[in-house]
C-alpha cells in the first residue's frame, strides 16, 4: 500500500479486519486512484474526510473509471496500430509501384508475383533465405499481439497473471491438485491393487518445442519443460493414474514403427512365372540393382559371376546378412548388376541394401521391422572424406623432420 | 584336331547329364578318338545315377527320427516362429571299406581312410600345405571319393592298352580337388599293381626359391640343355619310395650300357634299381639317369611286363618359364631343362601299356606371372592353359572337369569336420548354420576348408 492510502484509511484498524473489509479496501484503492489522477489535474483538491466511510464520488466520467494499466494497455496498441498502418501503407505503395514496373495491374500482383518479380528485379545469390531481399505484408515479420488481458477495472483475467506465465503455472496447478486427489484415493488401498501402472507403450511425451508452443508469448525455459515432465510422470506412474489418463493424452504423441513409412512394392511375375522384386540401392558412390526372386534356392549372381564376385568373405557375409536375419537364406534367389563399381565393400553394401529392401516386400511386418533395427534399410550416408592441403591425407600428416 | 573336338563336345555332354541330379545315363557309348585309332569306352559309363538323391544325415526314415527345435527368441529375434531341424543320428559321410580300388558311384561324396604308409607314399608330398596340417590336426589322413576320380578309373580299367597310351587330364578352379583327385588316381594304380611316375607338384620345379636359385648344372648327355640336380635326386628317392617293391619282382634289367664317365658305366644287363641307386648317389648325374630309366621302362611296358601310369599335377607347366638364368641372362623355359624334358617325352607315341593322367592347374599359370593378381583370377579351360603349342602337342586328349562340390558332398564334409570338432560354435551345428557355410564358400572345398575354420 503507498502512503497515500495509509493516510486515507487511518482510522482502520487492518490488521483486524475481516476478508470482506480487505476487498473492499482494494475497491476503494483503484477507485481512489482514479480519483487523485483527476485531482492532479489541479481542477479540485481533495476533500478528505477522516471520519466514517469515504464518499463516493458522484461524478466522475467513464474515461476516469479506467484503471491506469488499462489505459497504458490502450496507448501502447494506438501506437502499434498507427504503426502498422504505416508500414501497411508503405507495403501497398511498394506492391503498387512493383506492379507499375512488372507492367502487370493492381489486383493481379498477388505474394507470389511480387516473390517472382523482386528475383527478377534483384538477383540474389546469398545462400541464406532470410538474407535476401523482401516485401512482405507487416503481419508477416511483425508478432500479433494477443490483446487485453484485463478486466475494465484493470484487473487480469487469468489469476496468475502476475507470475508471467499464467498459463503454463495454470497448467502445473491443475496438474499438482491431481496428483494430490490422486494420493488422498490411494490412501488405506492395499498393495495388490497398486501394481497397476504406467500400461502406455509407444508413447511419448510432446517435445519441448511443441510443449513451448502451447504457450504463446510466455517463455517457458526447458527447466519448467522438466518440471511439468516430473509432474506428469508421477500421475503416470501412480496407480490410479489410470484415472487422468485422458487429460494426460492431450500431452502425448503415439509413435508409429518407422517401417510403416517404407514404401513396398508390389511383387512383378517374371516370363518365367516367378515373384520377383526390383530394387536399386547405393553405398558411397557404387550403384546396384537387385532381382529378388522368391521361391528360389539361393543362387547368387552377381554382374555374372556367383558369390565368388566378392573375395573376401566378409562382403559375402554383407550379402547375406538380411536374409540369414529372416532365416530365409536358401529361399531366394539373388540377381545383382553393380552399374557403377566403387570398390567391393561399397558394391557389398550397395548390394545389401538393395536385397533388404526387396525382402521386406516379402516378409511379415515383424520381420520388416527387425529388419530396419538391424540397420538394413537405412542408407549409409557416409563419404570419402577430401585430402586437405598440407596433409597426407584426409588425416594423415607428412612424417615430422627435426629439419 | 577336329575329331579330338567332336569328342570333346560329346563327352561335356555327357558330364552335363551327369551333373544333372535326376538325369539317368542309360547305356550311351561314347568314344574317344585317337590318330586314327577309336577307343569305345561303352562300358564304363554303362551306369545308373539314382534319381533325385537328396541327401539326409539318417539312412530312411527322416521323420520319424528328426527332432524339431523352436528356439527361444524373446528380445532380439523374430517373433515368427523359426524352426530348426537337428538330426541326432550319427550322420552318414564315410564309406563302408577303404579299400581304394572298390569304389563305385554309391560312395560319391562319402571319405575313405589312407592308410599312414599310404599317405606318406602316395598323397603326402605336393599336397596344398592346408591339406597337411588338416591332417596332422585331425590325426588322420581322408580322401572324399569323387566322380571325376571314377570317372578317370573306369577309363583306366577299360582302356585297350595295345595302343599308344591315352591322356586324361583334369581341369577345373582354383582348389577343387583337382591335385586330391589325382593323388586317388595314383593311389588306385600303385594298388592295382602299375607302375607310378608321379610329380606331385610341378610347381616345385618351377618356382622360385628363397634361399636362392634352383641348383642346375649344364647337361653332360645333350649340349645346351640343364640339368636340376637336388631336384632330380628328390624325385628318384621319391619314385623309389614308390615303386621299389613292385621293381624288385619284376626284375627289368638295361638292354644298353650306359657310359656316364671314363671311369663309371652301367653295363648292359644290369638291374634298374642298379641304375635307380646310381642315380641315388651321385647327383651330378641323377638327371641323366631319369632319362634312362624311362627309356628301360618303356621298354619293359611294350613287351607287356608291365602296366605303366604316368601322373604329372600341373601339366601346363611343361612349357612354363622357370627362373633360371642362361650365361646371356635370358630367362630359361622349361623345355631347355633335361630333367623336365623327360617326363614331357612321356607323353609321345612311341610306347604303349601305359596311360597318362595329369591336371591342368590355374595356379601354375599364375607363378611367375604378372597379368594375375591372385590365382583365383585364372581362366581355368584347357586351351588357356596348354596355350598352342602345349595344346598341339597334347591333342587329343580327354578332358574331365572336376567342379565344386555338390549339395550332397558339401553336407558330407561339414559334417565330417564337425565330427572332427574343426567347426564346433553351436549356431554352425543347425541346418541353418551349414547352409550359411555352404553359401559364403559356394561349395569350393578349399574355400569350405579355410572358412569352416572361422565356425
Amino acid at each position: 500500500m503507498s502512503f497515500a492510502v495509509q493516510n486515507y484509511f487511518r482510522h482502520l484498524k487492518l490488521a483486524n479486519c475481516s476478508r470482506n473489509e480487505v476487498r473492499i479496501i482494494s475497491k476503494f484503492f483503484l477507485h481512489c486512484s482514479a480519483r487523485q489522477r483527476q485531482n492532479e489535474g489541479g481542477e479540485k483538491k481533495p476533500t478528505v474526510n477522516f471520519v466514517g466511510p469515504p464518499d463516493t464520488p458522484k461524478s466522475i466520467a467513464k474515461q476516469d473509471l479506467i484503471s491506469r494499466a488499462m489505459l497504458t494497455y490502450l496507448e501502447r496498441k494506438q501506437k502499434v496500430d498507427e504503426f502498422k498502418q504505416i508500414n501497411a501503407d508503405e507495403f501497398d505503395l511498394g506492391r503498387r509501384h512493383l506492379a507499375n514496373i512488372m507492367g502487370i495491374e493492381e489486383d493481379e500482383m498477388t505474394s507470389e508475383k511480387i516473390r517472382e518479380a523482386l528475383s527478377y528485379l534483384m538477383p540474389s545469390s546469398l545462400s541464406n533465405r532470410k538474407a535476401r531481399p523482401l516485401l512482405e505484408p507487416p503481419e508477416y515479420y511483425f508478432p500479433q499481439n494477443v490483446g487485453n488481458q484485463f478486466d475494465v477495472t484493470g484487473r487480469p483475467y487469468h489469476f496468475l497473471y502476475y507470475t508471467y506465465k499464467a498459463n503454463y503455472y495454470g497448467l502445473m496447478h491443475d496438474l499438482a491438485l491431481k496428483l494430490e486427489t490422486l494420493k488422498r484415493l490411494n490412501f488405506g488401498l492395499s498393495h495388490t491393487n497398486q501394481e497397476q501402472g504406467r500400461t502406455k507403450v509407444g508413447v511419448e511425451w510432446i517435445s519441448f518445442n511443441k510443449f513451448v508452443e502451447l504457450f504463446p508469448e510466455e517463455k517457458v525455459t526447458e527447466h519448467d519443460y522438466r518440471r511439468f515432465l516430473v509432474l506428469v510422470e508421477r500421475i503416470d506412474d501412480h496407480p490410479l493414474g489410470q484415472k487422468y489418463q485422458d487429460f494426460l493424452d492431450q500431452y502425448r504423441i503415439t509413435l508409429k514403427p518407422k517401417s510403416e513409412s517404407f514404401k513396398l512394392i508390389q511383387p512383378l511375375i517374371d516370363e518365367d512365372g516367378r515373384e520377383y522384386v526390383k530394387n536399386s540401392g547405393k553405398r558411397k558412390t557404387s550403384e546396384a540393382t537387385v532381382k529378388l526372386f522368391n521361391h528360389g534356392h539361393g543362387n547368387i549372381n552377381i554382374n555374372g559371376k556367383d558369390i565368388t564376385y566378392f573375395k573376401d568373405i566378409m562382403h559375402r557375409q554383407a550379402i547375406l546378412a538380411p536374409l540369414q536375419l529372416c532365416g530365409v537364406v536358401d529361399k531366394f534367389d539373388i540377381e545383382a548388376n553393380v552399374m557403377v563399381s566403387a570398390g567391393p565393400s561399397a558394391d557389398a553394401g550397395a548390394i545389401r541394401i538393395a536385397v533388404a529392401k526387396s525382402l521386406a516386400c516379402f516378409v511379415p511386418d515383424d520381420m520388416k521391422e527387425h529388419l530396419r533395427i538391424a540397420g538394413y534399410l537405412t542408407v549409409d550416408p557416409r563419404r570419402r572424406e577430401r585430402k586437405k592441403a598440407g596433409q597426407e591425407g584426409a588425416r594423415m600428416k607428412f612424417p615430422w623432420k627435426k629439419r | 584336331m577336329k575329331r579330338s573336338i567332336i569328342s570333346y563336345r560329346s563327352y561335356c555332354q555327357l558330364l552335363r547329364l551327369w551333373s544333372s541330379k535326376s538325369a539317368r545315363v542309360g547305356s550311351s557309348s561314347v568314344c574317344c578318338v585317337k590318330d586314327n585309332i577309336v577307343t569305345s569306352l561303352p562300358a564304363c559309363f554303362q551306369l545308373t545315377v539314382p534319381p533325385g538323391r537328396s541327401y539326409c544325415t539318417s539312412t530312411e526314415n527322416v521323420d520319424e527320427e528328426e527332432d524339431v527345435i523352436e528356439d527361444d527368441i524373446d528380445d532380439v529375434g523374430p517373433t515368427i516362429p523359426v524352426f530348426q531341424h537337428r538330426t541326432n543320428l550319427p550322420a552318414k559321410f564315410r564309406t563302408q571299406h577303404d579299400d581304394p580300388t572298390k569304389f563305385s558311384l554309391e560312395d560319391v561324396g562319402l571319405y575313405y581312410k589312407v592308410s599312414p604308409e599310404d599317405y606318406k607314399k602316395y598323397i603326402q608330398s605336393g599336397q596344398w600345405p592346408g591339406y597337411k596340417k588338416q591332417v596332422k590336426t585331425f590325426t588322420e589322413a581322408t580322401v572324399m571319393v569323387r566322380q571325376p576320380a571314377l570317372e578317370v578309373l573306369d577309363i583306366i580299367e577299360n582302356a585297350n592298352y595295345d595302343y599308344p597310351p591315352l591322356r586324361l587330364f583334369f581341369y577345373g578352379k582354383v582348389g577343387t580337388g583337382k591335385s586330391m583327385s589325382l593323388s586317388h588316381v595314383v593311389q588306385h594304380c600303385g594298388h592295382q599293381g602299375m607302375l607310378t611316375i608321379h610329380i606331385p607338384d610341378f610347381n616345385e620345379l618351377i618356382r622360385h626359391r628363397t634361399s636362392g636359385v634352383r641348383p642346375h648344372a649344364p647337361s653332360e648327355y645333350t649340349d645346351g640343355l640343364i640339368d636340376y640336380t637336388d631336384d632330380a635326386l628328390n624325385w628318384l628317392q621319391y619314385f623309389k619310395l614308390q615303386n621299389e617293391e613292385l621293381l624288385k619282382k619284376l626284375n627289368i634289367k638295361t638292354t644298353k650300357e650306359y657310359v656316364w664317365s671314363a671311369r663309371d658305366s652301367t653295363p648292359v644287363g644290369s638291374d634298374i634299381l642298379d641304375l635307380l641307386s646310381f642315380g641315388l648317389e651321385r647327383k651330378k648325374y641323377s638327371s641323366d639317369c631319369i632319362g634312362a630309366m624311362f627309356r628301360e621302362i618303356k621298354k619293359a611296358a611294350n613287351e607287356k611286363r608291365v602296366k605303366v601310369l604316368v601322373a604329372i599335377d600341373g601339366v601346363n607347366g611343361l612349357w612354363k618359364n622357370t627362373t633360371i638364368k642362361d650365361s646371356e641372362k635370358k630367362i630359361i623355359n622349361a623345355q631347355k631343362v633335361s630333367t623336365i624334358q623327360h617326363f614331357h617325352k612321356l607323353f609321345e607315341h612311341n610306347w604303349s601299356n601305359g596311360i597318362c593322367v595329369g591336371t591342368l592347374c590355374p595356379s601354375v599359370e599364375a607363378i611367375n606371372n604378372t597379368m594375375y593378381e591372385n590365382k583365383m583370377d585364372v581362366p581355368y579351360t584347357p586351351q588357356y592353359l596348354l596355350k598352342k603349342e602345349g595344346f598341339d602337342y597334347m591333342d587329343p586328349f580327354v578332358p574331365i572337369i572336376v567342379s565344386e562340390y555338390n549339395f550332397k558332398e558339401a553336407h558330407n564334409c561339414i559334417d565330417y569336420y564337425i565330427e572332427r570338432k574343426w567347426i564346433q560354435s553351436p549356431r554352425s551345428l543347425t541346418e541353418s548354420g551349414k547352409k550359411e557355410i555352404m553359401m559364403l564358400a559356394n561349395m569350393n572345398p578349399l574355400q569350405l576348408m579355410t572358412i569352416s575354420g572361422r565356425f
